[in-house]
């Protein structure tokens, strides 16, 4: 009896092994004639960190990647990332004082339901934009009038900031809407549509602009599909479709590149690239434009010892650039010196941070701390750019240590991050990444002037820290008002030296951008607004 | 037993508001700032964007009003907007809850036939070789972290060998099938398309084998001691000794009387696997509510925070009842209600 249901596990064993094995085998088949199909598809792997799809709310790195396909600006950047070139406009004048931008419109635009691209559609798309006041609204901040009298002519007037506003058009949430669509669909461009406004939700599930392609749809965790836009008034690209898979983990990014499952893989960090041995797998690593800073808070109220300018520098100075690449990004990165990118105007020919232990222990006994004092470090736990933050700040307190710093690392979500700005962050770390080619952004963002985000961050509770204001940033910004871009670039260059000397952003690292692709997809390269510019690319 | 039932499925709605309730002010109460989701840091120093902001999610009411305007909408049968997604929290959900189930129902499968089957091997087989190797490969299974035992997996199978796929729950090129259940399995073969339903079978492998082999380890291990102590009772010997075949002795005797306390684990295990299974979904790029979860959590999403707790309370409480259920059929001796 014993011996017949020992033949029977045996058999029951047996009959389960074949039949996984049938089953994975055959389903290996069926695996590689769908990979054989996708010639005009494009798939890519991407941690997609959606926050909206319409052009005017959304404000996150996958959504200047997405919304740069569904909708055209009236300019664009150039392969070199720095020239403008024409796009819904076919040219512009400027005129002599910088104050008024005169827009001429291709007559051949068409929206995608056919419907011409005409100057109504950019004054409701640039007063949507301002109205709604959300993030990237900050664009648009220097628009004081737009003039649409003429339906292929578009007159822009300024009140301040004028050099960069070419930049600022050319961001993908200055895309512009067909506005009688938008309008039918609950878009309102008046002052009240914070209030008014209901398009948003009839955005996630639809596009209304002028390029290439049209939204598909949009799953999200999931997936986005883009589709060709049948009536798209300019060249054709070669990809009828293109579908960016929701990838959280740059491992299994590199997993779906490797198996041929996608064709480029968008976030794979310098550690994982490391690993791939496939052939059919291209990875080029070239600079990008973002980087890490750790951030100084000298009006957070639980110093144990105030952030004076001497204490400031000898933190800074405390920190070991060179060995931080090493360590974060396996030397695959620059040293940047100021918070203004090298190749943007006014950030080449800064001095490069050095390390300088001794220095910096006399400046913290000029201070009066010469034995050093603890330092409270909250940052979030994330990886941005293929750093991790974690090891970043394990860096930082390593090197603090050495002049007497005792740092305490304290990780924490985002949305904790963001409760405690209010004053109980003495020290921290954070990302930047461009959104156009220009400098105004960064001094908008970093000078210790009021009214700039990180003045009011670095005063703490009190949002207004006097002491912290910096009054020959405050002189540089009265000077930009009315500068040419050629002295707009040298004052430019000020700033990036006074941004350095406060020691309150403290930039750790440029990382390389890795373009990880399939070896047949042809016109990869690196855009600094749409990271890809997916139009351009085809598959052999 | 049928009242028992109805008493039972009443109670759930009373339940479920409770934990509702208490899931608000707890959430609302947690440090953290819900316009991360809302806003970018760059806009913090922007009170005007900022009162808008809070203004338009209703975040500038006091906690009680937004309590009762949110019970309000409930009952409505709206969850609110996810700050996150920015799409209804029941659609949200209704995308993903048969993803998961999807893939917990096949892992419950799976992961309670190999385990019952490795569990009465182990115990059959005891102290030989057989019952070391089944006791071990449960072992590895629940003692291995998921994350990991997906992507040694998935580099083996998928990127390696390229006889599976990688993540996601179709092909990438393939278009998802009409909307009827949301299980892509049971769509694919009501839109009679086979290929497709192939495609959905062959991704659901692996991340279905990983959250099998995490489960198997403690339902063998249960089986196994119920099995070696229900293989020692008299009745068993009796049965034998009447000349019953073995199969007919561990199947109709002895396997009834292993399944009450098995039955309980699978329970538990199905409810986890609704809501645990955050890190197979993320490895295998699998859009389920355990992921919406963490990532809505992390965000400090209430509306989808609180839309997840409801379906995770309802998934404990209806999983108790069928358990408690299948106590009845299972074992005749039990009466439920008295």
């Amino acid at each position: 009896m014993k011996s017949l249901t020992h033949n029977h596990f045996q058999k029951t064993a047996f009959i389960i092994v074949v039949t996984l094995v049938f089953a994975t085998v055959s389903s290996g088949i069926f695996s590689r004639q769908a990979e054989a199909a996708k010639k005009d598809v494009l798939v890519v792997a991407r941690a997609m960190d959606i926050n909206s799809l319409d052009p005017h709310i959304a404000f996150c790195d996958t959504c200047k990647v997405v919304i740069g396909m569904m909708y055209e600006t009236l300019i664009k950047l150039g392969a070199d990332n720095k020239t403008i070139l024409p796009q819904l406009a076919r040219n512009w004048e400027v005129s002599g004082d910088g104050m008024t931008y005169t827009f001429y419109l291709d007559e051949y635009a068409v929206f995608s339901d056919g419907s011409p691209v005409e100057s109504k559609d950019v004054k409701f798309t640039i007063e949507r934009w301002q109205n709604l006041k959300q993030d990237s609204s900050m664009y648009a901040k220097s628009i004081s009038k737009v003039d649409a009298s003429d339906p292929r002519k578009v007159v822009i007037t300024v009140s301040s900031w004028p050099s960069e506003l070419l930049g600022q058009l050319a961001v993908p949430y200055a895309g512009i809407i067909n506005s009688d669509v938008a309008r039918a669909n609950g878009a309102v461009s008046t002052a009240d549509a914070p209030k008014k406004d209901k398009a948003e939700a009839w955005f996630m599930k639809n596009s209304v602009g002028s390029s290439p392609y049209v939204l598909e749809s949009y799953r999200p965790d999931e997936e986005i599909r883009l589709k060709q836009n049948p009536k798209y008034w300019g060249k054709k690209p070669a990809i009828k479709r293109i579908i960016i898979k929701h990838v959280p983990e740059p491992v299994s990014q590199a997993q779906m590149l490797e198996s041929g499952q996608v064709d480029i893989a968008m976030q794979i960090d310098a550690d994982t690239a490391k690993t791939i041995r496939n052939k059919n797998v291209v990875i080029k690593s070239q600079p990008s434009y973002y980087f890490n800073y750790v951030a100084l808070v000298p009006g957070a109220t639980n110093l144990e010892v105030p952030l004076t300018p001497k204490v400031r520098e000898a933190i800074a100075l405390a920190i070991d650039h060179e060995g931080m690449l090493d360590v974060t990004l396996g030397g695959a990165g620059r040293v940047q010196p100021s918070v203004i990118p090298v190749e943007f105007p006014g950030g080449g020919g800064l001095p490069m941070p050095k390390q300088n232990l001794v220095k910096a222990r006399k400046l913290l006994a000029e201070a009066g701390h010469p034995n050093g004092f603890g330092l409270l470090a909250v940052y979030p736990d994330m990886t941005s750019f293929g750093v991790s933050f974690s090891v970043v700040m394990q860096k930082v307190q390593q090197d603090l240590r050495k002049i007497g710093i005792k740092v305490k690392l304290e990780p924490v979500t985002m949305a904790v991050l963001r409760s405690r700005t209010g004053g109980t962050i003495p020290m921290t770390i954070l990302m930047w990444a461009a959104d156009y080619m220009g400098s105004a952004q960064y001094v908008q963002y970093f000078a210790m002037v009021p009214g700039t985000t990180w003045y009011y961050l670095a005063s703490g509770t009190t949002n207004d820290m006097k002491e912290l204001t910096n009054h020959r940033e405050a002189a540089l910004m009265e000077k930009l008002q009315k500068a040419s871009a050629e002295e707009a670039e040298k004052l430019y260059h000020e700033f990036a030296k006074e941004m350095i000397n406060e020691h309150v952003i403290i930039p750790i690292g440029n990382p390389n951008l890795l373009l990880t692709y399939r070896k047949n997809v042809l016109g990869m390269r690196y855009d600094i607004i749409t990271e890809i510019p997916f139009d351009e690319i085809s598959k052999r | 037993m049928l009242r028992y039932i109805i008493r039972r499925l009443l109670a759930i709605p009373l339940l479920v508001f409770g934990v509702v309730t208490i899931c608000f002010f707890l959430a609302h109460n947690i440090k953290g700032d819900p316009l991360s989701s809302l806003l970018s840091f760059r806009q913090l120093g922007n009170p005007e964007i900022v009162a808008a902001t809070k203004a338009r999610w209703g975040l500038d009411k006091s906690l009680p009003e937004q309590y009762f305007i949110y019970i309000k909408n409930l009952l409505a049968g709206d969850f609110g907007t996810s700050f996150r997604t920015r799409r209804p929290v029941l659609e949200d959900i209704a995308d993903r809850l048969p993803a998961t189930l999807e893939l917990a129902i096949v892992s419950l499968v799976i992961g309670s036939l190999a385990g019952i089957f490795l569990g009465m091997l182990a115990a059959y087989y005891r102290n030989q070789l057989i019952d070391d190797g089944a006791r071990l490969f449960a072992l590895i299974g629940s003692s291995m972290p998921v994350f990991w035992s997906g992507l040694i997996l998935l580099f083996i199978f998928s990127v390696k060998l390229q006889i599976l796929p990688g993540p996601g729950r179709l092909d990438p090129v393939t278009d998802i099938p009409p909307y009827v259940t949301g299980m892509f399995t049971i769509d694919s073969l009501l839109a009679g398309d086979i290929d497709k339903f192939l495609d959905a079978v062959r991704h659901m492998i692996l991340p279905a084998f990983v959250m099998a082999w995490s489960m198997m380890g403690i339902i063998s291990r249960i089986v196994r001691a119920s099995m070696l102590d229900v293989l020692n009772q008299e009745y068993i010997l009796t049965a034998r000794s009447k000349g019953a075949r073995e199969l007919r002795v561990i199947m109709n005797h002895a396997l009834r009387n292993v399944m009450i306390p098995t039955l309980t684990i699978i329970g538990f295990s199905f409810a986890y696997l609704i809501t645990g299974a955050v890190l197979v979904e993320t490895i295998f790029s699998w859009p389920g509510v355990g992921y919406y979860a963490v990532s809505s959590t992390r965000a400090l999403d209430f509306p989808a925070i609180i839309g997840v707790t409801i379906i995770g309370a309802t998934a404990f409480l209806v999983t108790n009842l069928v358990t408690d259920i299948s106590y009845a059929f299972a074992n005749p001796k039990i009466r439920l209600g008295r």
